[in-house]
């Protein structure tokens, strides 16, 4: 399910030659760019991406081993760290074939940095144990000066460029981190929060090494390892909130379940440790696993390389470096990797269909992916009706709202990047699951109507309103189904809207259930199509009913002489006088119901029938 | 049925297969020839409005209407006799059997067994204990339950009935024809002036009274099945039902001529062990005029009949001296002149016809015909809308009024402790109008209750 290589950029490896060239290798999360120093810049620095192929070659003064090389975002200019107490800023671009120009800068206190961080294009960060500063770089007259600077008691810092997130550790073990947004060239401080790292006398600090910043599904997270000697190792995630105010949360921990050396990725919302040691990869989705606050793995999978690489190259060795969000580093085949997710692989990987369809709504650009899984798992009636509901909820929209309305209260200082959930839109859905589902043979027509009734519950739930396409493929499915008391009810509660066709439709299938006739004509008499129900009442040859609607509805009296034309073919005469005499009552013009006729009943028979009564005469029928 | 058997045809599927399995071929062949025979009788028996058998419970058949094929009555007569006694031999008794629209109801009086098959499912356990009580007014109870211990249980009753069969085939066919008063037990009046009626029966009762005959219990005008005048010794009261029966009696038609008939009689309601012995003559059924007048007089003892053959003429004579009254009287008899719904006022076009019935004299008043339901069948299907209601009402006693809007015409039903009454309106008429106009009626009724009603009965 993990796929290695996919992009790739190769390097040369660190080596320390006999005839005195060393090569240096650094890796700059915040550019995702890995720098090649030859005999320190003197033979020249390489940088190189996986994003672009820009590959950026400049010589600089050799002034002895660098131990950091960043590169602002537009990668003009090149921090690097030779000394512990300054840096020194490399202006790259305007020297071709040339040394580059230098400047050496230091925080007020001249204290060792601790890091060297670029926040804009020209805006530096040092941090020290008793300051942070932020520098703004003249590039044209290359000189610096200091904007802004702020007192903090930092053990080591972490700096996390997406949300220009400053993470400062300090207290007694170290596991007090503070959390510093810098912004528009300021310093603002956020709640800070004690984590635990499962200290102990073997282990008294909490490392750098140990700690990592990631957002995942919209909201940013330190993650941290938490060693125990008596249970396996867990990965804790605190949530940090958007604003200063609150305090920042312990969320989520992952089970890893092992001990020992490992790689973290964050994937695509998905948090994805290596482990050295068993050659093994957990995914975690903390969306799909559990609602606890503990999360096992969801996927525990090995890493394929792409087919590229030939041979392949070795995995999980003691060379790999990985970065986040998703690069591997090997540092003995000087080849950087990225990291790539094979998601059309879960179906083999995740047995449980619903958990897997909920992992594949999560992930980005797999919509079609997704659409193709759920028809097949729907085709195969993998999954309980429930399950299809939750599933459709989600990809109706059902919880965006829940999230929009958690962080809408206080003025964010934080930000990063948005989480959009996937959202499957009617017609989508119907022309790639409702109508292939339909259109299968083998499956029960009812079983597909009771999916179309999910789908519909679920538009409601999410209060959108569904197409009219789909309502008339839902009722034609339930007839189709037999399910008409289904059908009944959707139409009686309301649940799909009124419309004329609608109503047609339901006359229909009148043969088939004759309640829906009465729905149907319910519909045409909130449309306030009178007419229309007077003609389907003919149809019907329920003319006596229709006269009765149109004395209730007191309609105008054109629709009279069709009313009588169809008394006239299709009722007995007892109706017809019936009728001519509600008429005549009426004070209705002659010439409506002139065509009834007067002589309806003859005088000898009405003579007749008056003396069989009058004298009781037996008779046989 | 032997020409039925499609022989031939059996014979050519039959020429490809061994000779040997002919036997058992022929044996399914008799069952499907059975089978569809049944089939076609039963085809025939949904479309009858009633079809009835009356067996012994030996299975022996002793009254079929509508003339059935012999063969065929006796199978089906084998047929009730098993379902009736299969269940009386779970301790149970079988009443009725339902499918879709055909109606078969049971009724097991020791030692017959009555069965009728039809399409409306209402009131036919009643119908069944009337032709119980039928038989019983030509044998008595009594003797119908002695005859098959004197002779044996395969003693062919038709013997005992012969030339009865019209009466209980006229009792069946006033099923369909009189309204549901012979069911429902109650009896219509002849509308006459109160006047006239007064007379007639004050004229009945001295006549009866004056001749001092020991026995002599009732004195009943009959014309067009329907009651003029009725006078009773002291308390002595007749039952509607047995009213009934005379009144079938009556409207035999070998019955009416100008001599006088002496016809013993059972009255079950009145004593089913007894005879009485009805002294019937047609006083105005001759040559000269034709009043379809008949005058009954019942008494217990078998020598009345000089008696009562006196007391005849008296009453005869005495209603021809006064003219006036025979002018009326006659006319009144000739052609009833029944309740028109006109008579109610302005607003009543919508009422098409109503059945009116007091429950404590069991006296039914109906509406004339009226158009538009004007053909039997016509008249047919209102009637049985009214036979339904009743029906309706009867099971459901806390049910007092109903509007029901039919698609051929409204129904209103008004049942009160006093009376029930049933209406067919037009279609578009409403609930409120209906009322308004049953209210009307039931004020008109009340004021003409003389003219419709028997309010007394006179005695002597």
């Amino acid at each position: 399910m993990l796929e290695l290589g996919a992009q790739f950029i190769p390097f040369e490896p660190d080596r320390s030659a006999h005839d005195g060239n060393i090569t240096r290798n650094f890796f700059d999360t915040s550019s995702q760019r890995i720098c090649t120093m030859r005999n320190n810049g003197a033979l020249g620095m390489t940088s190189k991406s996986l994003q672009n192929d820009k590959i950026m070659n400049v010589r600089t003064k050799d002034r002895g081993e660098p131990s950091t090389v960043k590169l602002s975002p537009d990668g003009r200019l090149c921090a690097m760290q030779r000394s512990p107490n300054t840096a020194d800023i490399i202006f790259l671009e305007k020297t071709e074939n040339s040394l580059c120009l230098e400047l050496n800068v230091s925080t007020k206190s001249k204290e060792p940095l601790l890091a060297v961080e670029w926040v804009t294009n020209n805006q530096l960060l040092l941090v020290n144990n008793h300051s942070a500063e932020l520098l703004f770089i003249n590039e044209d007259k290359k000189s610096s000066k200091l904007i802004k600077a702020t007192n903090v008691n930092a053990a080591w810092a972490i700096y996390y460029a997406p949300s220009q997130l400053l993470l400062i550790a300090n207290g007694q073990s170290c596991s007090n981190l503070q959390p510093i947004i810098v912004a528009h060239s300021q310093f603002t401080r956020m709640k800070n929060f004690e984590v635990d790292f499962g200290g102990s006398i073997s282990k008294e600090n909490f490392l750098e090494k140990d700690a990592a910043i990631a957002t995942i599904y919209g909201k940013v997270y330190v993650m941290v390892f938490r060693y125990s000697n008596r249970s396996a190792t867990m990965l804790d995630l605190y949530e940090l909130p958007f604003d200063a105010t609150t305090v920042p949360q312990f969320k989520h921990s992952l089970i890893l379940g092992f001990n020992g050396g490992c790689g973290i990725h964050v994937i695509d919302n998905l948090v994805i440790i290596h482990h050295q040691s068993s050659q093994k990869s957990l995914i975690f989705d903390i969306k799909v696993s559990s609602p606890s606050k503990s999360h096992s793995p969801l996927v525990t999978t090995t890493i394929e390389p792409h087919p590229q690489h030939q041979p392949p190259p070795s995995l999980y060795t003691n060379f790999w470096f990985t970065f986040l969000p998703d690069v591997v580093i090997d540092s003995a085949g000087g080849v950087m990797y990225s990291l790539r997710l094979k998601n059309e692989k879960s179906q083999l990987e995740i047995p449980e269909k619903h958990t897997m369809l909920e992992y594949l709504a999560r992930r980005k650009n797999e919509k079609k992916l997704f659409i193709a899984t759920l028809l097949s798992c729907l085709r195969a009636r993998a999954l309980s009706l429930r399950q299809i509901r939750k599933v459709f909820t989600r990809i109706c929209g059902g919880e965006k709202e829940l999230k929009s309305a958690e962080n809408e209260a206080v003025k964010p200082v934080m930000s990063c990047e948005k989480w959009n959930p996937m959202i499957v839109s009617q017609q989508e859905m119907q022309s790639a699951v409702l109508i292939p589902l339909r259109e299968d043979a083998s499956l029960p027509e009812s079983y597909v109507a009771n999916i179309m009734l999910q789908y519909l519950r679920s538009l409601f739930d999410a209060s959108l309103s569904p197409e009219a396409y789909l309502i008339e493929m839902v009722v034609e499915t339930l007839a189709e189904a037999g399910e008409m008391s289904k059908l009944q009810q959707i139409v009686t509660y309301r649940v799909i809207n009124d419309s004329k066709p609608l109503a047609f439709l339901l006359l229909s299938y009148e043969a088939r259930c004759s309640t829906l006739f009465q729905s149907g004509v319910d519909i045409l008499a909130r449309n306030k199509a009178s007419d229309e129900i007077v003609e389907v009442m003919l149809e019907k040859k329920q003319i006596v009913d229709a006269f009765r609607f149109i004395d209730v509805r007191n309609l105008n009296e054109g629709l009279i002489p069709k009313v009588v034309e169809a008394a006239n073919q299709n009722c007995f005469r007892q109706t017809r006088y019936a009728i001519r005499e509600h008429l005549v009552e009426k004070k209705a013009k002659a010439s409506l119901y002139k065509s009834i006729g007067d002589d309806l009943y003859t005088d000898a028979e009405v003579q007749e029938a008056n003396t069989e009564q009058a004298t009781c005469t037996l008779f046989e029928l | 049925m032997e020409e039925e058997v499609p022989g031939g045809s059996a014979e050519a599927t039959d020429t490809g297969s061994e000779a040997s399995f002919k036997v058992s071929q022929r044996e399914i062949e008799d069952v499907e020839e059975n089978l569809k025979n049944a089939e076609a009788i039963f085809e025939h028996l949904e479309q009858l409005p009633f079809q009835v058998f009356i067996l012994s419970e030996f299975g022996k058949p002793i009254f079929v209407n509508n003339d059935r094929d012999e063969g065929e009555v006796v199978s089906l007569a084998a047929l009730i006799c098993a379902f009736v006694s299969r269940c009386q031999s779970w301790g149970d008794s079988l009443m009725s059997m339902t499918s879709q629209d055909n109606h078969i109801q049971f009724l097991h009086k020791s030692p017959l067994i009555f069965c009728v098959v039809s399409k409306y499912a209402e009131q036919l356990d009643q119908q069944l204990e009337v032709l119980f009580e039928q038989i019983c007014s030509i044998l008595s109870k009594s003797q119908l339950e002695n005859v098959y211990k004197k002779k044996g249980d395969n003693y062919d009753l038709r013997k005992l009935l012969r030339g009865t069969d019209r009466l209980i085939d006229s009792s069946i066919s006033s099923w369909r024809a009189s309204p549901i008063n012979l069911v429902d037990s109650s009896i219509s009046a002849i509308p006459m002036n109160s006047s006239d009626r007064e007379f007639l029966s004050t004229t009945m009762a001295s006549c009866m009274g004056a001749a001092k005959l020991d026995g002599a219990l009732f004195g009943i005008m009959i014309a067009r099945r329907q009651i003029a005048a009725i006078v009773r010794f002291k308390k002595y009261v007749i039952h509607p039902r047995d009213l009934n029966i005379l009144i079938n009696l009556v409207s035999d038609t070998t019955l009416k001529t100008d001599s006088q008939n002496w016809v013993p009689i059972c009255l079950p309601r009145f004593n089913d062990t007894g005879f009485f012995y009805a002294y019937i003559s047609y006083p105005w059924c001759n040559k000269d005029q034709d009043i379809p007048a008949c005058l009954v007089l019942l008494s217990v003892k078998r020598d009345h009949f000089d008696g009562l053959k006196e007391v005849r003429q008296q009453i005869v004579t005495k209603l021809e001296n006064n003219a006036k009254f025979f002018t009326n009287f006659s006319q009144a008899v000739k052609t009833p002149n029944l309740y028109q719904i006109s008579q109610i006022g302005s607003n009543s076009e919508s009422l098409w016809s109503f059945l009116y019935l007091n429950h404590s004299s069991r006296q039914v008043c109906m509406s004339a015909s009226k158009i538009p339901l004007i053909t039997r069948t016509e008249r047919w299907m209102a009637r049985c809308e009214m036979r339904r209601s009743s029906a309706l009402s009867t099971r459901h006693p806390h049910l007092r009024t109903l509007f029901v809007r039919g698609t051929k015409h409204c129904l209103f039903v008004w049942v009160t402790d006093l009376f029930s009454l049933y209406c067919i309106f037009g279609p578009f008429v409403t609930a409120a109008v209906s009322f308004q106009v049953v209210e009307k009626l039931l004020k008109s009724l009340k004021s003409h209750e003389q003219r419709y009603f028997i309010i007394n009965t006179t005695s002597f």
